[in-house]
């Protein structure tokens, strides 16, 4: 009798408990908020954001800094710091989608908001384009693709990378600066690359600034 | 070679400060080491040898508050029960004794395994990850599986569910700062709730056995000191999972229900996993707990780093191991002229003032759920392990890339 008693008391105060924390956690959520609307007023408040990763730049000392882009058309900055970053257990491509949760701040008259914890970041992958149905028209737009290396060329001191998948060809133009500390490629290596489509000598071709945009996920 | 035994001993001393008091953590000295380490000319490794140090020194020395205070942290959580167990039995001395002997015994095993698991280790965890919340799954439904009747599975399915989402919510809906969180969750769930019904069942300490004579028999212990070194090695390279659940998967293997090899694999647990979050910074090239952060912040870690690094280990541990005893002795001494209830109690309170202190209000919520999830398993007559369902739970969700999802639904 008195072990049921105790069991429904504990059951009790444990519901109340977790509703309480429940209904906290609701009170204190950050915000989500579209990025359009992120202004100055917002610093030093914590909001939470969601969008595309449409730029990305390795910092020497291994900072990781992003924008990310909503359908509101706002475009805000996401300093990812080497501490955090060395926690994080997945790789960040260009066009993935990231939430994040973080104080906004203003640093060269630019709006950012400052992820303090890996539990800050939600990363949502998205899969590469089939470069088969690439066309023209997509010139200017950024994509990820993925394919195996036909060929490796030199332009000047870049590189001119052939990619194949199931039959289809694109070439993946790096110019010099994006090929500063890129690991050795092999042709028949299968890699994941996100670059800026544009129209060179009458073909389609895709120009990889930075190299972390590219990444082999299985080495011949 | 003398500078690095001097920060050996800066270690010991900040590893037996941290160790000793209930809350504190190696996490909380760290910083202040980085900071000194960065503005001083000195090499950086000599640093790096005293947070090592004081990470090993910590993990043994934190048995002794677990065993005579029932103050857990996350390594030593369910290490409360059986320690406190052999304490109500007048054996508090030998809890001591058989933690400083899986600590030492886990250690050296595991430092002689750094070299073969290297060549592989990298390999196997891009193998394992994606498997892990599978492999956690596993382990639960056999965990719950093991309850003698379908009252007893229900109730440890319940126990689980109540627990992982005190976890989700107290570690991942922004409630409470990173890891400050633990400290009122495994407090509740595996120190107050036990205090608490030691004070109802009327118990007192009864005078302590410190015969420091009677030997261990190795032989019988040693399933559960490679099971632990094993376990250890396992949470120690992969995230998120802690000490507690690489003992839960050490008393499936060994299938063991007595309280001497439990408190021997525990401690193994942890102290390889201690040693394998420095490992794994080479290996994988990702640190695997605070104090690893910290040495990756300040070093490279190559073969020779780590040869220092772990020589710096096992001398601290021998160092640490004869600090642990010699307090644990001094400790079962005393422990039998002081009122039980009424230490119960101010332990209680000093565990509500800490929480209220690091986590503020929030803090107290979650002590308060947490204990009362933490008295159903003795009231239901299941096994304590299911709380570990407060990391379990939101480790199975963080590797089936379901996390985000979850809080989404919650609104969170």
């Amino acid at each position: 009798m008195v072990e049921k008693g105790l069991t429904l008391l504990s059951l009790a105060c444990s519901l109340v408990g977790l509703f309480t924390l429940y209904a906290g956690a609701l009170l204190i959520r950050p915000p989500a908020m579209e990025i359009a609307s992120v202004n100055e007023e917002f610093v030093g408040k914590k909001i939470s954001v969601s969008g595309e990763i449409i730029s990305s730049y390795e910092h020497s000392d291994g900072h990781l800094f992003l924008k990310i882009k909503d359908n509101s058309g706002g475009v805000i900055t996401v300093p990812i710091f080497s501490k955090l970053r060395s926690q994080l257990e997945e790789q960040i491509e260009l066009l993935d989608i990231l939430q994040v949760v973080g104080k906004i701040q203003k640093y060269k008259n630019e709006i950012e908001i400052i992820p303090e914890k890996i539990e800050d970041l939600t990363i949502i992958h998205t899969a590469p384009t089939n470069f088969s149905r690439l066309t023209a028209d997509d010139a200017g737009i950024l994509v990820k693709v993925e394919g195996k290396i036909q060929k490796l060329d030199k332009a000047g001191k870049g590189k001119i990378i052939t990619l194949q998948e199931n039959g289809a060809a694109l070439s993946v133009f790096m110019p010099y600066e994006a090929t500063k500390g890129l690991p050795e490629l092999c042709v028949g290596d299968k890699i994941r690359v996100c670059g800026w489509l544009q129209i060179y000598d009458q073909k389609l071709e895709l120009v990889v600034k930075e190299p972390s945009h590219l990444r082999i996920i299985g080495a011949n | 070679m003398l500078e690095i035994l001097a920060y050996v001993c800066i270690g010991l001393a900040g590893g037996v400060f941290t160790g000793l008091i209930p809350s504190i953590h190696v996490n909380n000295l760290t910083p202040i080491l980085v900071g000194i380490a960065l503005s001083s000319n000195s090499s950086p490794i000599y640093m790096c040898v005293a947070i090592v140090a004081m990470m090993m020194t910590h993990t043994i020395i934190s048995y002794i508050p677990s065993t005579f205070l029932g103050a857990p942290e996350e390594g030593t959580a369910l290490s409360v029960l059986p320690a406190h167990k052999l304490l109500l039995e007048g054996r508090g001395y030998e809890a001591i004794r058989l933690t400083a002997f899986g600590c030492l015994g886990a250690l050296i095993l595991s430092a002689g395994l750094i070299l073969p698991l290297n060549l592989f280790l990298n390999k196997t965890y891009e193998i394992i990850q994606p498997q892990m919340h599978w492999i956690l799954i596993s382990v639960v439904a056999i965990m719950i599986a093991l309850e003698k009747s379908l009252t007893g599975i229900l109730c440890a399915m319940a126990i689980f569910l109540l627990s992982g989402l005190l976890g989700i919510l107290a570690l991942d809906a922004s409630l409470l700062q990173g890891e400050t969180a633990l400290m009122p969750l495994l407090s509740g769930l595996f120190g107050i709730s036990v205090l608490l019904t030691s004070i109802m069942q009327k118990s007192s300490i009864p005078k302590q056995d410190v015969d420091e004579n009677s030997p261990i028999e190795f032989r019988s212990k040693v399933k559960a000191l490679i099971t632990g070194t094993g376990a250890g090695i396992l949470t120690g390279i992969i995230p998120g999972i802690g000490p507690s659940q690489g003992t839960v998967l050490t008393q499936i293997v060994t299938r063991s229900e007595d309280s001497k090899d439990f408190l021997i694999a525990v401690s193994g647990v942890n102290m390889s996993k201690a040693l394998f979050s420095f490992v794994a910074l080479m290996a994988i090239g990702k640190p695997r707990s605070g104090a690893a952060v910290a040495v990756g912040e300040l070093i490279k870690v190559g073969p020779e780093e780590l040869v220092i690094l772990v020589g710096s280990a096992l001398v601290a541990s021998g160092l640490a191991a004869i600090v642990h005893l010699k307090l644990g002795k001094i400790a079962a001494k005393h422990m039998g002229k002081l009122p039980y209830r009424k230490m119960c109690v101010a332990v209680i309170a000093s565990i509500v003032v800490l929480s209220a202190y690091l986590c503020g209000i929030v803090g107290i919520v979650v002590l308060f759920t947490a204990t009362a999830i933490g008295l159903l398993p003795a009231a239901t007559r299941v096994r304590r392990t299911h709380c570990m369902g407060c990391i379990i739970l939101p480790c199975i969700l963080f590797f089936a890339g379901l996390k985000g999802a979850v809080l989404s639904l919650l609104g969170l």
